[in-house]
C-alpha cells in the first residue's frame, strides 16, 4: 500500500492493512494520527508537552496492539483513540492531583505582540491555563467540541455519556471559561 | 477597571481563542514519531507466509531471492525500519518546518576551503606533549 499522508484511505482500512503486515500503513497512520493524539493530550494536561508525548506514545501503542482484533464498522479509529487518550489523561491528572498552572508560560506584560502568531500563542496559552481550571469532564467536552471539532454524538461515545449531557458540559464549560478569562480580556487583545 | 464590571468574553471572542489553540497545536517531534513507529514495528503481525520459491532461474524464486539478498545487504528489516523512520522524519520536517529545511538547503558549502597540507602533522601539534614531559 502506498504511503497515504493525505487521507484518501480511511483510518480503518489502514489499520486493517497494518494488522495484515503492511508496513506503509503504519507510517501513514503514525503521521496522520500522532499529531491529533498529541494535541488533545497536551490540551488535556494543561500544556505539559512531555506528559502529552508519553500519553500519545502509549495511545498509539495500544492502537497497534488492538489492530489484529479490530472489529470493522463498530467504531471510528479516531473515536477509539480519543477515548484511550482521554482515559490516560484522567489517570495522569488523578495521579498528579492537579495541573501545575504555574508551569504554563504566561503571556509577557508590556509591549504588544508584534505578529499574529504571537497573539495566537498568547491566546492559546491563556485558554489552556483556563481549561486546566475546569472540572475534567467539562475540559474534555469543551476541548473535543471546540478545538478538536468533533460532533456531539461522537463526543458522547468517547465519554460514554448522552448527547444531552455533552451539550450541558460544553455549555457550562464555555460559561466558566468566559468568566475565568474576563479579567484578561485586554491582554488577549479584546476591548 | 472594577472587577465587578469586567465583562465576560462572548461566544465570538471565545471562538477566537479556540481557533488560536487549533492554529498553535503542538507538532510531534521526529523523536516521538520514531518511537511510535518503533512500537508499530515491534507489535506488527508478520506478513502472510510467502509461497515456497521455485528453483527455476529467472522465475519467482529468483526475484524473491534477489529481494531477500537486497534486504540482507542493507541489514534486514530492522535496518529498513530505521531507513523508514529517517525518511519519515525528513518528510515531517519538510512538511512541518519548511523554513528549517530551506535553511539547510542554502547553507554555504564553499566558504571554508581546506588544503591537503592542513591535514599533515606539524611540529606544533606535538609541542604541548614535549612541554608536558
Amino acid at each position: 500500500m502506498a504511503l497515504d499522508l493525505d487521507g484518501d484511505i480511511s483510518d480503518e482500512a489502514l489499520l486493517v492493512a497494518y494488522g495484515n503486515g503492511d508496513r506503509q500503513a503504519a507510517l501513514a497512520l503514525t503521521t496522520r494520527l500522532t499529531p491529533r493524539v498529541l494535541g488533545f493530550a497536551c490540551r488535556m494536561l494543561g500544556g505539559d508537552r512531555a506528559e502529552a508525548e508519553d500519553v500519545a506514545q502509549e495511545a498509539m501503542l495500544r492502537l497497534w496492539k488492538q489492530a489484529p482484533d479490530w472489529r470493522q464498522g463498530e467504531a471510528k479509529v479516531t473515536t477509539w483513540l480519543y477515548r484511550v487518550v482521554s482515559n490516560l489523561c484522567i489517570d495522569r491528572l488523578r495521579r498528579h492531583r492537579s495541573v501545575d498552572i504555574d508551569a504554563i508560560p504566561e503571556p509577557e506584560d508590556g509591549a504588544a505582540p508584534v505578529t499574529e502568531r504571537l497573539i495566537a500563542e498568547d491566546r492559546a496559552r491563556a485558554l489552556i491555563a483556563a481549561l486546566a481550571t475546569l472540572p475534567v469532564r467539562q475540559r474534555q467536552a469543551v476541548t473535543l467540541r471546540h478545538i478538536e471539532g468533533l460532533a456531539n454524538p461522537e463526543i458522547a461515545e468517547i465519554l460514554g455519556i448522552s448527547v444531552e449531557a455533552v451539550e450541558s458540559l460544553t455549555a457550562r464549560g464555555k460559561r466558566a471559561l468566559a468568566t475565568a478569562l474576563a479579567p484578561r480580556r485586554e491582554e488577549l487583545g479584546y476591548e | 477597571m472594577n472587577e465587578r464590571n469586567i465583562r465576560e468574553l462572548d461566544d465570538s471572542e471565545l471562538d477566537l481563542l479556540f481557533e488560536a489553540a487549533r492554529d498553535t497545536s503542538p507538532l510531534p517531534s521526529p523523536d516521538l514519531l520514531a518511537r511510535v513507529l518503533a512500537g508499530a514495528e515491534a507489535l506488527q503481525p508478520g506478513p502472510p507466509e510467502p509461497a515456497a520459491p521455485a528453483a527455476a532461474p529467472g522465475g519467482r524464486g529468483a526475484s524473491a531471492g534477489l529481494f531477500a539478498g537486497l534486504l540482507a545487504a542493507v541489514g534486514g528489516w530492522a535496518a529498513v525500519a530505521g531507513l523508514a523512520t529517517a525518511t519519515l522524519a525528513g518528510v515531517w520536517i519538510g512538511y512541518a518546518h519548511p523554513d528549517l529545511a530551506a535553511g539547510w538547503a542554502v547553507a554555504p558549502s564553499t566558504e571554508v576551503v581546506y588544503d591537503l597540507s592542513d591535514f599533515e602533522p606539524r611540529y606544533d601539534d606535538f609541542t604541548p606533549l614535549m612541554e608536558g614531559s
